[in-house]
């Protein structure tokens, strides 16, 4: 019986795996999506059978596919996310599509590259700009990350529809207490990278990966391009959580999805070079939000010199909890002990670009 | 109305049949009734009112240009493609 699902979204299309209870024994599936690179794809917890995919090609384009079979078969949704031509701006990649509040469960955003939000009202299928954000007086001063200009994250408080966090490279975070009609850049305590200072606004930190606790709604976590940081006030204040990572960037972040106090983060070696330091894959977990943390190599390669994208770790909601992780080289490694121990899952994929884990009832 | 063929590039084909047929006397006439049959492939083929930077129509092999590739007129039996113009490893 599949009790756990993971979707692998890669540059060349979609894979799932599937295990049972233990996660020690996995299927294959794939590629869906042949040839298309999958972004990043979400099984939305709050309606039941609702998968959604951002998938794109450099000549094709960005589009948003849904699956109602478990990520068997796709189809093309009926208006994704688009500009309406009234300025210059290209949208070059569908980043991210995050589910709206609890409240509202047919809400969705998506982020973009140029950096834009979308909102669908209609679980998926029509996508709006939530033009809001284009008018932030900073705009023009926005800078694009190594990976673009993009919205990559997206958090909805859970209940409290209006209020929403964006995660931009490279930024910052941006946040909404008026559905996106207004933002407000809430940077304060993160750092600036050089090339990315500008003018006099608050705009520059180049956020890699925002996480929010939905038990908590004030309480955030992103991994940065100078470090990881916790916001225990809706983002106005950010403290910097360095004690025994051994270095200050990276991009995936991973919840644990019933101690919001565990957290997973995998270190690279700066942002000139972008691997593993060492050769040597680690996740880094904290126990008590970000105060310590300890590294989790039991079972990881050595003489590996990957790269870890930020949408390519995830967590799965079995007991314990299994993490995962997927590497530019196409290597996905699994723990099915919280992190305490790994092991190489049977497959060699293409560029590993997002992970959705899901626990199957 | 003469009847041509529209040939689309593989990544393509989950969107409409890879060969289409339809009546047409001109390349942008051609080019509004597949995207009226099939219009899930226009955001693969249109940027706006525009063709993607990479995407290059021909017909009968011949490729056309960028700025009037709408006006050429087709004859039956015509193909007209498009496909990705990028090529090679």
């Amino acid at each position: 019986m599949v009790a756990v699902r993971l979707l692998v979204g890669t540059r060349k299309g979609l894979f799932v795996l599937e295990s049972d209870e233990a996660r020690e024994d996995w299927t294959v599936r794939g590629p869906a999506l042949e040839g298309w690179a999958v972004a990043n794809t979400l099984v939305d917890p709050r309606v039941d059978s609702r998968t959604l995919a951002v998938v794109g090609h450099f000549v094709y384009g960005p589009t948003v596919h849904r699956s109602s079979d478990r990520g068997e078969t796709w189809t093309q949704v009926e208006a994704s996310p688009a500009f309406d031509g009234a300025d210059d701006r290209d949208l070059d990649q569908v980043w991210t599509v995050a589910p709206g509040a609890r409240t509202e469960p047919d809400v969705l955003y998506a982020g973009v590259a140029e950096a834009a939000l979308f909102r669908s009202a209609d679980g998926g299928e029509i996508w709006t700009e939530v033009v809001g954000l284009q008018r932030h007086e900073s705009r023009e001063e926005w800078f694009p990350g190594k990976g673009g200009l993009c919205v990559h994250s997206i958090v909805v408080h859970p209940a409290d529809p209006d209020r929403i966090w964006l995660g931009i490279s490279a930024v910052g975070v941006l946040r909404t207490d008026d559905r996106g009609e207004t933002w407000e850049i809430v940077n304060d305590g993160l750092g600036t990278i050089e090339e990315a200072a500008a003018g006099d606004s608050d705009a520059g930190s180049c956020v890699h990966r925002l996480v929010g606790d939905p038990d908590h709604p004030d309480r955030l976590f992103q991994q940065n391009h100078l470090g990881v940081y916790r916001s225990r006030n809706g983002g106005d204040e950010w403290e910097a959580l360095d004690d025994g990572l051994p270095s200050t960037f990276g991009f995936p972040m991973a919840m644990h999805p019933r101690d919001p106090d565990t957290l997973y983060v995998l270190p690279l070696e700066s942002g000139e070079v972008r691997m593993v330091p060492d050769g040597e894959p680690a996740v880094y977990r904290t126990r008590d939000t970000g105060d310590a943390w300890e590294r989790m190599d039991r079972g990881l390669p050595t003489d590996s010199w990957v790269t870890v994208l930020r949408h390519a770790m995830a967590v799965d909601d079995g007991d314990p909890v299994g993490v995962y992780v997927g590497t530019t080289g196409g290597d996905l490694y699994h723990s099915a002990d919280e992190g305490d121990s790994w092991a190489e899952l049977p497959v060699t994929l293409p560029r590993v670009l997002g992970l959705e884990a899901v626990t199957v009832a | 109305m003469p009847v041509v063929r529209v040939r689309l590039p593989g990544l393509l084909e989950r969107f409409a049949e890879r060969e289409v047929r339809v009546e047409a006397t001109s390349a942008g006439e051609a080019t509004r009734r597949l995207l009226e049959r099939h219009p899930a492939l226009e955001p693969h083929l249109s940027d706006g009112s525009t063709l993607r930077p990479h995407v290059r129509v021909l017909v009968n092999g011949r490729v056309l240009d960028e700025e009037t590739w709408r006006d050429r007129e087709l004859r039956a039996g015509d193909e007209l493609a498009f496909i990705q113009a990028v090529s090679g490893g």
